[in-house]
């Protein structure tokens, strides 16, 4: 008698292809988030805004710039990690979900925090925004972390073509 | 709630929320993990903006108790101008014209304040540091800046101790000063020390000026005298019906970008447009600031002129409201003459003029370069002007030299039919450098020698005349006047000098240590330091003149003699303090005195009667005791 088939271990949503499409689209948009944060930055810069150049606010500067480059690096690693999920079928349950997730509130506190640490400044010290930066971190190490882990071969599988 | 926490609840509940709709998949734990750091950071950020609260709230306590930047009238502070001007804004924020005065934040603040206890005229001062501020236990400065100002009416109220933070710093280079808030809105009282950097030592603050022992201690107020030249664009601002409580005005703290090229808030207003930007890199001028290196020589000196000068405040000059109106570009002469004897001779008061000038009207205190200037031919009949040889961006920050003017091409810029013939001295040799002949070390300030801005040559008449000592003495040591003006008279026709017997025999630098005044005392211990005149003159035989110079009544002469004499081979390790108690000074001479005796007197690099020192390592004391019974102990103090 020929046994029932057992039940996938994969959820609805919870296909490669469902990260794949979800990561894409987190990574192209928040993409052009900061891209646009990059275009108002260098127009700040053309037109000399006092509250972003002045040497008072160089906390400010230093802080949107650094909102820039992580948002912009995070929205390629999204990317990425779209494209590396795909591949990884293997890759399935908890572990899997809980990178994306933590990913996707790394890409939210880290630039977030960095600009809202900027946005209120006081003399040399940052608004309390900068305090969401280190949970990014945490955030965005555990992400890096599983995924890192996740890349061992027997994750591997032969990709349609 | 404001719209920071707002925000920051909205991007912590943004970044959390996928975790929670999706526990399913993540499993229990991780999400209570999840809210505990979420919960963790809400925590510190509570923490983190109650601590910020209280920090801006002592903030801006603080920056009521000081003067205040921000004064109208188109200032708008060196902060905006970083953002076009990298590079001038770098090289001015090295400057000490930047850090001349400062809020006293630790990275301004170079006294040691952990634990120190001074005491000075039976008064003890408490030093303390308390994170980054500055605090003294002292008796109440106001009851003695009223007790001071009606020496025959004591204040009605007993004096009690109180604890006052440190407000700001004067000086960055050499020495700082330090002020603390009076009750009198932001008026700035001194504190009686200073730090000494090359020392690392507290001193009393009168010790740090040749000033006469027995001289009172001045009471200093810095928003009515300091402000002047240590800040940009102050305004005392006295409350009209009590003027010991000021609310003074600043455009910025220091000497800032405004001070030279004027006050900026229509250059930086129009440049706010990119387009105009661009059309004057193109054009390489803008109207709409000054330029000092653009200006004639004269208008040029003149912006340095305004605080490197001694200058008059006009009767009836509402200063110290509006502050001065002089501004780059300006006549100078329209708002703060410069005081010049030799054009107003009996113009002031002779003590203010024999403070600041020797008696041929040639300033003799530092900081006032801008009156030699003037008084030089190369200024009036040429156009040579501060930025001949200074520049403020293109230099390092001690001296501001422009690039190679520390040569002689800084004459030979102009005077170029010069040849080395002229010298009289070995090519390369200290003695071929024009200035070292033509701008000598007659000047006094900041416990030392300096260079005077005065351009002219050597005579031994002005020298007679005035008791100005000449650049040849200066640094031939060991010669007589007589030798100097026989030399002046065959290189170049000087008119041979009138001299007295011992000025015929005596060396000229012999004289001036021991039997000249304080001033010319300080200027001679200075120079027997000065490796060119060592050079010159040999450096064994000094040291019974600098041991001499230890014992001085000013306590400056003293100071620059240790310095001098600390600077020779076996004496590296010499300990004076020289403010220490006078009783320990005639040992420490004396030791020095044996010392030499046991080192140098064995192996003189000079000897003979001009130097009063015999060939086998004795002192002349008889000629010695005679001159130093001749010492001129006027009454000084030279004004720097």
């Amino acid at each position: 008698m020929e046994r029932p088939a057992a039940p996938s271990k994969t959820r609805p949503g919870e296909e490669p292809q469902a990260y794949l499409r979800r990561h894409l689209r987190f990574g192209w948009w928040s993409l052009l988030i900061f891209l646009t944060l990059g275009i108002v930055l260098e127009s700040l810069h053309g037109f000399k805004v006092g509250a972003y150049l002045n040497v008072s606010n160089s906390t400010r500067r230093l802080l949107w710039t650094l909102a820039h480059a992580h948002g912009t690096a995070l929205a390629l690693v999204h990317i990425a990690f779209g494209v590396t999920a795909s591949y990884l079928t293997g890759w399935v349950g908890r572990t899997r979900t809980f990178a994306s997730m933590s990913l996707m509130a790394a890409s939210v506190l880290l630039p977030g925090g960095f600009f809202l640490g900027g946005l209120v400044i006081y003399a040399g010290d940052p608004g309390i925004g900068i305090l969401l930066v280190p949970l990014g971190a945490i955030f965005l190490f555990l992400a890096v972390l599983l995924c890192a882990r996740a890349t061992k071969g027997s994750h591997f599988t032969e990709r349609r073509k | 709630m404001s719209l920071e926490w707002l925000l920051f609840f909205a991007l912590l509940a943004f970044g959390v929320f996928p975790f929670l709709i999706r526990a399913g998949n993540v499993g229990g734990k991780v999400v209570v993990g999840i809210l505990c750091l979420a919960a963790g950071g809400l925590f510190a950020a509570t923490k983190w903006s109650a601590w910020r609260e209280r920090k801006g709230f002592e903030r801006a306590q603080f920056y009521a108790s000081v003067p205040r930047e921000g004064r109208p009238g188109g200032y708008v502070s060196s902060d905006k101008c970083q953002s076009c001007h990298p590079d001038h804004y770098s090289s001015w924020h090295r400057s000490y014209h930047r850090t001349m005065t400062q809020y006293a934040t630790p990275e301004a603040v170079k006294g040691k304040f952990e634990g120190q206890t001074l005491e000075l005229e039976g008064q003890s001062y408490r030093f303390e540091r308390r994170g980054d501020e500055f605090w003294v236990e002292l008796l109440d400065p106001d009851w003695r800046l009223e007790y001071l100002a009606n020496p025959g009416k004591p204040p009605a109220t007993a004096p009690s101790r109180v604890w006052r933070r440190v407000g700001i710093t004067t000086g960055s280079h050499h020495m700082q000063a330090y002020w603390v808030a009076s009750k009198g809105g932001n008026l700035q009282l001194n504190l009686p020390f200073s730090y000494l950097f090359e020392d690392q030592r507290w001193v009393p603050r009168n010790d740090t000026f040749l000033m006469d022992p027995k001289h009172p201690a001045p009471v200093q107020l810095w928003n009515a005298n300091c402000i002047q030249c240590h800040s940009t664009a102050g305004q005392p601002k006295p409350e009209p019906k009590d003027h010991a409580k000021l609310h003074t005005q600043l455009g910025e703290i220091g000497i800032a970008c405004e001070a030279c090229h004027g006050p900026a808030e229509k250059h930086v207003e129009l440049n706010l447009n990119p387009a105009r930007r661009f059309a004057k890199h193109r054009e390489g001028k803008d109207s709409t600031i000054v330029n000092p290196a653009q200006l004639p020589h004269a208008a040029s000196s003149q912006v340095c002129g305004q605080c490197h000068s001694i200058k008059s405040v006009p009767s009836g000059s509402d200063w110290k409201y509006e502050g001065f109106k002089f501004r780059p570009g300006d006549d100078l002469e329209k708002f703060t003459p410069v005081i010049r004897p030799t054009k107003m001779p009996k113009a002031h008061d002779p003590k203010f003029i024999d403070e600041r000038y020797w008696p041929d009207g040639m300033v003799r205190v530092s900081g006032r370069e801008f009156n030699g200037l003037v008084e030089t031919p190369c200024f009036q009949k040429g156009t040579m002007s501060c930025l001949s040889c200074h520049s403020m961006h293109q230099s390092e920050p001690n001296d501001q030299l422009a690039k190679g003017m520390d040569s002689n091409a800084a004459c030979t810029q102009c005077h170029k039919e010069i040849k080395p013939e002229h010298t009289h001295h070995a090519v390369n040799s200290s003695g071929s450098l024009c200035y070292n002949c033509h701008m000598p070390h007659t000047t006094y300030g900041l416990m030392k020698a300096i260079r005077s801005h005065q351009v002219d040559s050597p005579s031994v008449q002005a020298t007679l005349k005035t008791g100005r000592p000449n650049a040849c003495n200066l640094c031939h040591l060991d010669k007589t006047l007589a030798w100097t003006s026989e030399k002046l008279t065959a290189w170049f026709g000087a008119k041979p000098a009138e001299l007295s017997q011992d000025e015929r025999t005596v060396s000229a630098a012999a004289l001036w240590a021991l039997r000249g005044d304080a001033g010319q005392r300080a200027l001679l211990a200075w120079h027997m330091g000065w490796q060119p005149a060592r050079q010159a003159s040999g450096e064994r035989w000094l040291v019974p003149y600098l041991a001499q110079l230890l014992e001085d009544p000013y306590s400056t002469v003293r100071y620059i003699a240790r310095r001098s004499l600390k600077s020779l081979p076996e004496f590296q390790d010499f300990t004076f303090d020289y403010v220490g108690r006078s009783e320990d000074r005639a040992r420490v001479r004396q030791s020095a005195q044996g010392k030499w005796e046991q080192t140098h007197a064995k192996n003189l690099d000079r000897h003979g009667p001009a130097i009063l020192i015999r060939a086998e390592g004795q002192v002349d004391l008889n000629a010695w005791e005679r001159l130093l019974q001749q010492r001129n102990n006027k009454s000084m103090y030279l004004q720097e």
